[in-house]
């Protein structure tokens, strides 16, 4: 959230996980070279470095997936996911220089055009086997390369929630082409096990991790609570919820995120207006309910973004009696102002 | 498949081409029409927009023309969990298909293996960066071919072949792995081996005895 948009939005937080990426991708850059000299000492240079790009970025996109799911289990995980579009675009120019590598030393040499060969040196379309690889790596570059180029704040505003998300969804489009290039490849170029088995290994985590995920959110989504006499719902003890974090419940109008700071507590609709962000797994941050996404604040009284931003959300009140927090389902219009509960001590 | 792919190589040229020309369209002039924040902004800024321009220039022209490209606030949760679920399910299905058609030569890889001891006679040797091939009489009046791969040699399928008189491949003798010595029974003398990747249709080397 900005005034006006900046070249990159960097904090000290910002550039230190930045300069952790960098320092993380020469660490492995290195250390693939030096163990595929000791292991692989035959191995060409152009062929290490198409082969040490194309793991890091395989390696990243793996750490990308895995963040989204690991947040929700811990949120020790939270700065990761504020830091994600920077590890995505960095992800993306490790895949290009493997992609730039690998068109050079395949199809650049010769005197057709290098696309051109990269579709047609293999015209086995038929077979699942055969299926020319190369080929499914340059679409999810593609991919790739439209996520990165649209990771700007200009984009995320002004291409729409619903054309933005869409488009990055295609991320498990990509995801599953990079799967069948790895795999299809191993065995076409190479009878590298070790590959396949660091990509299966791969694959099952990320699925295990999301699937594991999914069955505990759908399992609160489904969470029935106590009604009262004034049929509000009993949904926790104050103390479960940490300060400066929220609890959410899911009610029949959608999941509603009750937030403890400031010796208060106060209860927002839990979807962001920006991309429709889980405001609940975020924080309060100078006094602003953060959306783990992207950033964007609201107030936690109001449910709206602070002046001059326009955003709100709906607001809900709350009871508080023997520190058993009590919620009122019926929402009130988005940004109406609703005074916070102060916690007994 | 030809023509496909020549369909599809020419929507992208057009579609990139387009992109490239609102490009710089957009970055001077489009992008403060749709946003005029980005007024405020470096002019810096305008730059790193230009790629996203390229990309996404179909949307971006129609924000340009005023029409709507969506409501805010969407939550996807659900959809991450199908399209999860699916993965999980498909995928394994297809990567197990793709090696199951997997034909390794459809060959009955000789089991001739020798031990060293019951060796009579070297009757013909050879070496190059690849392998080193002996051709040895063994007890029982047979004959025997030692390969010694000195090097892991990365294709998937490669088969050893003997070589005909013309040089090209005549014999099947058996599939070679990674680094290592090989031994397979020969009822003839031959002329030379090559190894032969059946996957990739390439002859990987060969030489003659």
């Amino acid at each position: 959230m900005g005034l006006d948009y900046q070249f990159v939005l960097w904090n000290r937080n910002k550039k230190r996980y930045d300069i952790i990426i960098v320092f993380g991708m020469l660490f492995y850059l290195f250390l693939f070279t030096g163990l595929t000299l000791i292991f692989k000492s035959q191995t060409t240079m152009e062929t290490l470095l198409i082969r040490a790009f194309g793991t890091l970025a395989l390696l990243m996109l793996h750490i990308i997936l895995a963040i989204g799911p690991l947040c929700r289990l811990n949120t020790a995980f939270l700065p990761l996911l504020y830091n994600r579009r920077h590890l995505g675009v960095s992800m993306f120019l490790a895949a290009l220089v493997h992609g730039g590598f690998s068109l050079f030393q395949f199809h650049a040499l010769g005197n057709t055009n290098p696309i051109y060969s990269l579709f047609t040196s293999n015209m086995d379309y038929g077979s699942l086997t055969n299926f020319p690889f190369q080929v499914m790596g340059f679409f999810a570059l593609l991919i790739l390369f439209a996520m990165a180029a649209t990771s700007h704040d200009f984009y995320l505003k002004n291409l729409s929630p619903k054309i933005w998300k869409g488009l990055h969804l295609m991320v498990y489009i990509a995801y599953v082409f990079i799967l069948f290039h790895v795999f299809l490849g191993a065995f076409q170029q190479e009878t590298s096990v070790l590959t396949v088995s660091f990509m299966g290994l791969g694959f099952l985590s990320l699925v295990t991790l999301h699937i594991i995920t999914g069955i505990r959110e759908a399992g609160k989504e489904k969470q029935e609570y106590e009604i009262n006499v004034d049929q509000w719902l009993k949904v926790c003890h104050v103390s479960d919820i940490k300060t400066n974090r929220a609890k959410i419940c899911t009610i029949d109008n959608g999941p509603v995120a009750i937030y403890k700071y400031d010796g208060k507590i106060s209860a927002i609709h839990n979807t962001c207006k920006h991309q429709g962000g889980p405001l609940g797994e975020g924080k309060v941050i100078d006094g602003c309910i953060t959306c783990p996404w992207h950033g964007y604040q609201y107030l936690p009284h109001n449910g709206q973004s602070p002046p001059p931003f326009t955003d709100k959300v709906q607001t809900y009140q709350l009871k508080l009696e023997k520190g058993i927090i009590y919620l009122n389902p019926r929402a009130l219009q988005e940004g109406t102002y609703v005074e916070p509960i102060q916690i007994e001590k | 498949m030809l023509v496909l792919i020549h369909i599809v190589l020419v929507i992208l040229a057009i579609y990139f081409c387009i992109g490239l020309c609102f490009g710089i369209y957009f970055v001077l002039a489009g992008a403060a029409k749709i946003d005029p924040l980005i007024k405020e902004s470096k002019f810096n800024v305008r730059f790193l927009l230009a790629p996203g321009s390229v990309a996404t220039w179909p949307v971006l022209m129609l924000r340009l023309l005023g029409k709507s490209t969506g409501a805010k606030g969407v939550n996807l949760i659900k959809t991450h969990r199908i399209i999860w679920l699916s993965i999980a399910i498909i995928v394994p299905g297809l990567l197990f298909l793709s090696i199951e058609n997997l034909s390794f030569q459809n060959i009955d890889v000789p089991t001739s293996d020798r031990p060293q001891s019951e060796y009579e006679k070297v009757l013909k040797s050879k070496e190059n960066r690849f392998l080193i091939a002996s051709i040895v009489h063994v007890q029982d009046n047979k004959m025997q071919l030692d390969v010694t791969v000195k090097k892991s040699l990365e294709y998937p399928t490669l088969t050893l072949y003997a070589i005909g008189e013309n040089g090209d491949r005549n014999k099947l003798i058996g599939q070679i792995g990674s680094k290592g010595t090989y031994r397979f029974t020969i009822e003839d003398n031959i002329n030379g081996i090559l190894l032969y990747d059946a996957l990739k249709k390439i002859t990987v080397t060969k030489f003659e005895f």
